[in-house]
């Protein structure tokens, strides 16, 4: 297994040079193996307490959702104790309405349109910023920084007026192109901080050997962003699916998810309907976040077991000894 | 500024990398201006016009929509109020964040992944329907209530739990936990275990640890944190309204109020500016003091 | 194993749809970024085409054509609350015309409908209500109606065709539908006698923290008007605006929040969380239905009235198609459903014959003029802007 931090573990060959400290990150990698838990307070008490404050701060994270769903089965309007009879008319009744399938529809297809283009465009951000220097380059950054820091309520208003002086008809289509430039810097920032850990040496030891820049970007810097690019479409899909405020003025006449739960919250008198709907969306969700790690670690385990430890290295080794 | 700015960028070459970058940056920037700054701009220029619910977007007024802000004492309440808020939300979240950090990426072993993705997870569950969900837990008949009665803990439910700054303070901290807790596990995992025996050896004790080690290492990590997580916050609306009742009126309700309910686009547009600025400022200042700019880039 | 096929790609068989979509892309894509950008805003269309628009389906089981003409081809799109969607009321419609798709968008208050429309959102019917309806003429958002194509027109219960806000300059530019009238509403368990006046609601002490106000200031600055001793909440001037946002702010600690909605107003009061407060006729009717008891009482300080029909936008895409909707909204069936559900004073004499005596007599549908006897039509007052800055006020200052 990897030690972090131990470049002198690694398998060289020699005709490439000892790379020290690479620091290739890669999911699925169990840490408890290598050796990385630090002697400090390490005490019995300090364990158990460790352990108690991590299952706290979890029942804070997921006990609303176990209210949610246990009370998506009550056969009751009200959302209270105690607990009346079990039932399944909420579900019913929310999987035979047409608007929340046609709002859950249309949320899906808007988040999976959004993510890879966030991918595309953040990424690219991310290559152009962190590999190349150049004069606005504070600028760009700041540019491509600031939809993170902008409030969605002005994103929204902003993006409601310039459409209609665009007149532009509302609808997904515009939704989408504001979830776009709303998400993608995220892309870029978390792609960007994969980047400045991922060890230039590698890069240039590439370079030296004679590969082009393409050729870098292909095998090595591409690759190694795996995990950087799961974790961002994770991000990004999750964000776009989830958005109330953009969508709420970009919107026309397709309704998403979010804004179905918000005037259904205000206006509907059977609430427990949206306690159906998002027992059975957040579980979507959650089986989608598993298959995606499962898939993740899956390919890496492959990657791992095919190459040895320094993955780079050996590609570094295919690039050299193919030429 | 802008616009002349990615002209010339695209048209001549940055110092000793060709015009590479701007292959790289010329489809990001070239959606940004299209779908962002247009729109900022319009705004800006809304935020100088005068409107009112009788006769909707009117003539240019000068900066009276800022003076009226800033002359209103109580939004220069509510501005206080939204950064109190705010920063206890902060605190509490960088309280709990701070160990959980620590524990994943140093304590918990195997558990590392499943416990970041159960954590990630969490994150996942719409945040209306989080703050909605929150409300049956707070409320007067609801569970932790009903469990305190139950137990004996109170005679009377507590009314403060729910429709209070508390709830608010709660419930956001709660929304953007995950959020908060990532940057600094982030930052906490590119530090060498290695640095910690080695402090442990040298016979630290785990509070000298943390102040002298652990703390500065992850101080990128916080300050990210602040700026994806804290400055949204104080634009906050939907939560406080829901969760708020009348004693958490934050700044974003103020705005939404004014533009959405008043119809003061004009009054609303420049409010949103005037944030808009505080958060760059935060942001600016935030990324210069966490020395953020070390995470960018080439050496 | 060669660089080229670095990792074990999942072969796009086993893929699932979603799995492809938000597949790793490989570095060929990542390089042909404009071809990528093209594509994405090619994506647009495929956007549209897949996406679902907003249709109710016709789950009712009537199938007889609703206004008697034949059917209608097209688009219509409706911009409404949500109970003006409901397929209870659009479903027999919808089957009437099966040709006809149903674009529908929803809100949560007139003002949010006004925003979109001066944003420039085109619709053919919007909901508006009486006293905002002739602000939205004003704004330019709709069109006068030609009274001549609706088949019902004359068959409307004189007294709520008169009301003010119905017609402006001789021109209607609404179709009243549905009305009816807020008061207090208080809970027979947690208070022995109803709570019967606004300065109750407002000083009693047992009520303390237990009062919900609805967020909006034509209702909350006429219930504080009305404590104070006003009777007339239009004719307020800056003096009384600020002794009215003094007395909410006085009494900040009795109300527990301000309520967006029914639903909301009916889960506060449900889950214990209020006693009593602001709310409309229909919530008591609504909550016995339930199986729970609510007192509803109009205060004799003043008590107010409203009226919602719908406009037709004033660049409506299909005018055809929008009469066509609107004569059914204003024909007996769908006023019936609604008369039943939520005992709204429905505008349609025609529905008499549809609804039963007693429900007749609830409402008071024998004579509109009885329901609305001695309340207070909304209307939007000449000084506007300082009702909203002061009720603005009221919020920053309770917080």
């Amino acid at each position: 297994m990897k030690r972090r931090g131990d470049g002198v573990a690694l398998e060289t060959r020699s005709d490439a040079p000892a790379i020290e400290g690479l620091d290739v990150d890669e999911p699925g990698q169990p840490a408890l193996e290598t050796g990385r838990e630090p002697a400090v307070g390490s005490s019995r008490w300090a364990r158990i307490g460790g352990w108690c404050f991590l299952g706290f701060v979890l029942a804070l994270l997921y006990v609303p959702l176990l209210i949610l769903i246990l009370f998506s089965f009550n056969d009751s309007i009200i959302i209270a104790l105690p607990f009346k009879r079990f039932t399944l008319e909420w579900y019913r009744q929310v999987l035979a309405d047409p608007r929340v399938l046609g709002a859950l529809g249309n949320s899906f297809l808007l988040a999976a349109t959004v993510t890879p283009v966030c991918l595309v465009l953040g990424t690219l951000a991310a290559v152009g910023l962190t590999r190349f220097r150049f004069r606005w380059r504070a600028v760009a950054a700041g540019l491509i920084a600031a939809p993170l820091v902008v409030p969605d309520l002005l994103i929204g208003v902003g993006a409601l007026l310039l459409f209609i002086r665009l007149h532009f008809t509302l609808s997904l289509r515009s939704i989408f192109l504001m979830h776009v430039v709303d998400f993608f810097p995220v892309v870029t920032a978390i792609v960007s901080a994969q980047l400045f850990r991922f060890d230039r040496s590698l890069e240039e030891a590439a370079l030296d050997l004679g590969a082009t820049r393409r050729e870098v970007l292909r095998y090595i810097i591409l690759p190694l962003l795996g995990p950087a690019l799961g974790a961002s479409a994770i991000i990004v899909f999750s964000w776009s699916f989830n958005d109330l405020v953009v969508a709420f003025f970009t919107a026309g006449f397709q309704t998403t998810f979010p804004i179905w739960v918000y005037a259904t919250l205000r206006h509907a008198v059977n609430l427990p309907v949206v306690n159906a709907i998002a027992s059975i969306v957040t579980l979507g969700q959650i089986v989608i976040i598993y298959t995606g790690w499962r898939l993740a670690r899956r390919f890496s385990a492959a990657r791992a077991d095919d190459r040895g430890e320094a993955t780079g290295l050996l590609t570094l080794e295919g690039i050299g000894g193919g030429r | 500024m802008s616009a002349s700015v990615k002209r010339e960028r695209a048209n001549r070459s940055g110092s000793g990398s060709g015009w590479l970058p701007a292959i790289y940056l010329a489809a990001p920037i070239a959606w940004l201006v299209a779908f962002f700054i247009a729109p900022m701009v319009i705004l800006l220029v809304v935020s100088f016009q005068k409107a009112d619910v009788f006769t909707g977007l009117g003539s240019f007024t000068g900066w009276s929509n800022y003076t009226a802000f800033f002359s209103d004492h109580a939004q220069l309440r509510v501005l206080l109020s939204t950064a109190i808020i705010t920063t206890a939300s902060m605190a509490l979240m960088l309280a709990l964040s701070l160990p959980i950090a620590y524990l994943l990426a140093f304590r918990v072993g195997r558990w590392e992944l499943p416990l970041l993705l159960l954590l990630v997870v969490a994150d996942e569950l719409n945040p209306l329907i989080r703050v909605y969900a929150w409300r049956m837990l707070l409320g007067r008949d609801g569970i932790l209530n009903s469990f305190f009665q139950l137990v004996g803990l109170v005679q009377h439910p507590i009314a403060i739990l729910l429709f209070s700054k508390f709830a608010v303070v709660l419930v956001m901290s709660m929304e953007f936990l995950t959020y908060t807790m990532i940057p600094i596990y982030a930052a906490l995992k590119t530090v060498d275990p290695s640095l910690l025996d080695a402090a442990n050896d040298l016979g630290a004790r785990l509070p000298v640890t943390l102040r002298k080690i652990l703390i500065p290492l992850a101080a990128p990590g916080i300050f990210v944190a602040i700026i994806l997580v804290g400055i949204p916050m104080l634009t906050e609306f939907v939560t406080p309204a829901l969760v708020g009742g009348t004693s958490a009126y934050m700044i974003g309700n103020s705005i939404e109020d004014q533009i959405l309910e008043s119809g003061n686009w004009g009054v609303g547009a420049a409010m949103s500016f005037l944030m808009l600025v505080i958060s760059a400022v935060l942001a600016l200042v935030a990324y210069r003091v966490g020395k953020l700019n070390r995470l960018e880039t080439a050496a | 194993m060669s660089p080229d096929s670095e990792r074990p790609t999942p072969s796009f068989e086993t893929m699932t749809p979603c799995e492809y979509v938000r597949r790793k892309r490989s570095r060929r894509e990542v390089l042909r970024s404009g071809v990528m950008l093209a594509g994405a805003l090619g994506l647009a269309p495929v956007l549209e085409a897949c996406s679902n628009s907003d249709s109710s389906s016709a789950t009712s089981t009537t199938g007889a054509s609703p206004s008697g003409n034949e059917p209608l081809a097209g688009t219509v799109s409706l911009l409404a609350y949500e109970d003006g969607l409901t397929p209870g009321v659009l479903g027999p419609f919808e089957k009437a015309n099966q040709d006809l798709k149903i674009k529908s968008a929803t809100f949560g208050a007139d003002n949010e409908a006004i925003t979109k429309m001066q944003a420039g959102f085109q619709v053919d019917l919007v909901n508006s209500c009486t006293e905002d309806a002739p602000r939205m003429y004003s704004l330019g958002l709709i069109q006068p109606i030609d009274t001549s194509k609706i088949t019902d027109w004359n068959d409307l219960f004189p007294a709520i065709k008169g009301l003010a806000g119905v017609t402006v300059d001789g021109k209607v530019i609404m179709i009243p539908e549905t009305g009816g009238t807020s008061g207090i509403v208080s809970n027979p368990k947690d208070v022995s006698t109803p709570v019967s006046s606004w300065t109750q609601l407002f000083e009693d002490p047992s009520l303390a923290g237990r009062v919900a106000m609805e967020d909006d200031p034509l209702s909350a600055i006429p219930s504080g008007a009305f404590a104070l001793g006003h009777t007339n909440p239009w004719q307020l001037t800056t003096e009384d605006l600020t002794a009215v946002k003094n007395y909410y702010l006085l009494h900040k600690n009795q109300i527990r929040t301000f309520f967006g909605g029914d639903a909301e107003f009916l889960n506060l009061y449900r889950s214990g969380e209020i006693i009593a407060g602001f709310g409309y006729h229909d919530y008591r009717w609504t909550l016995s239905q339930q199986g729970i008891d609510a007192n509803f009482v109009h205060p004799q300080q003043g008590w107010l009235i409203w009226e919602c029909g719908y406009s037709i936008g004033a660049h409506a895409p299909d005018p055809e198609n929008a009469y066509g909707l609107l004569n059914w909204y204003t024909s007996a069936k769908p006023q019936a459903y609604y008369a039943k559900s939520y005992t709204y004073v429905i505008s349609d004499q025609k529905t008499l014959p549809l609804l039963n005596d007693k429900l007749v007599n609830a409402i008071g549908l024998e004579d509109p003029t009885s329901a609305f006897q001695g309340g207070i039509p909304l209307q939007i007052p000449e000084n506007y802007p300082d009702w909203i800055s002061t009720y603005h006020d009221i919020k920053a200052g309770m917080s």
